[in-house]
């Protein structure tokens, strides 16, 4: 059997968990969450250098940029403008080429302004970003987006952060039978079974932070959430059996001990 | 300011990440992130909103009033 492989754009991993940089108690844990995980990718925001602490330790001094591929996202921006300048910016940092694409007006629901992410991944995908737009689950805008060369579609299971797993089930299940590109479902999930069962669905991925870095032993759960990814993958690739109403008995239903015939 | 005093007068103030700082006339970016002692692995800079990558800091010099933002990676999702 051929490898298994997840291609977004030009780039092929095994992993198919992206894990987020964010929230994590320490960054030993994060680091430790990061090796337990299995992953290759993993975002990071842009945010002003803290001038008044030199010396502090950073981010960097526990991210492993030769091992992992650092996926930079725009989170904070409200605007198409705001992201494609975050974009821009962590280009010039050195950053690889891609950028997850997230413009989110709305502080409560952390929702992203569709019309606004198609306006900014036009633009980047003119410019020769790879772009990974971060949408509410909807078919049609993760259409548009492919038309306008996203390399994969990230519709969210439920708000950032909430935990409340696949909220928006029927929408995913056509944005991936619909999808060109890999749908990567970003957000919402809060346990193993959550991103089990958007890879039964056929999710060629799952994006996950808070679910690991709040957890109560971060490291445990990156190696659920990475035991949860292969389970749920490998289902989608064997074929589940179809759900029935009534009852299909397992064992054979001749041959009964003491029957007449 | 810098001017009603001999001592500042070769000090102009700017503003780095939104707060304002006095540093020398002449200083370039790589001056300023010295004088604070940084010495961020992955940092960019936008001055006066145009982005100047890393490799550019020792010849870009600030100015009296510019806006400077020295961005780098942060933890996020």
């Amino acid at each position: 059997m051929t490898e298994d492989l997840l291609t977004i754009g030009t780039r092929t991993f095994r992993s198919r968990l992206l894990l987020g940089t964010g929230k994590y108690r320490s960054f030993e844990e994060m680091q430790q969450s990061l090796e337990a995980s299995g992953t290759e990718i993993v975002t990071v925001a842009l945010r002003r250098l803290d001038l008044s602490r030199p010396g502090q330790p950073t981010l960097l001094d526990y991210l492993d940029t030769g091992r992992y591929t650092i996926l930079p996202n725009t989170a904070g921006c409200k605007t198409a403008e705001e992201a494609i300048q975050i974009a821009h910016l962590a280009a010039a940092m050195g950053l690889p080429r891609w950028v997850k694409l997230e413009v989110i007006p709305d502080p409560d629901y952390l929702l992203p302004d569709p019309v606004a992410t198609l306006e900014a991944t036009r633009q980047l995908v003119k410019e020769g970003f790879e772009v990974l737009p971060y949408i509410n689950a909807d078919p049609v805008l993760a259409r548009r987006l492919q038309d306008a060369g996203a390399v994969t579609v990230m519709p969210l299971g439920s708000p950032i952060g909430s935990g409340q797993g696949l909220l928006n089930l029927p929408q995913i299940q056509i944005i991936i039978e619909q999808a060109r590109v890999p749908v990567i479902v970003d957000a919402g999930i809060g346990a193993p079974s959550d991103a089990a069962f958007a890879m039964e669905l056929g999710a060629a991925a799952c994006l996950i932070n808070t679910a690991v870095a709040q957890a109560g032993n971060p490291v445990l759960m990156a190696r659920a959430m990475k035991l949860a990814i292969e389970a749920g993958r490998a289902a989608f690739l064997a074929g589940r059996i179809p759900r029935r109403p009534q009852a299909v008995a397992s064992s054979p239903l001749t041959g009964l001990v003491g029957s007449p015939s | 300011m810098a001017e009603d005093a001999v001592s500042q007068a070769e000090l102009m103030t700017i503003v780095a990440n939104g707060q304002p700082w006095n540093v020398p006339r002449e200083c370039t970016i790589a001056d300023f992130l010295g004088q604070l002692a940084l010495t961020p692995g992955r940092v960019v800079a936008l001055l006066d909103g145009i982005i100047v990558p890393r490799e550019r800091f020792a010849e870009t010099r600030l100015h009296e009033g510019c806006r400077l933002e020295l961005v780098t990676m942060v933890g996020g999702g």
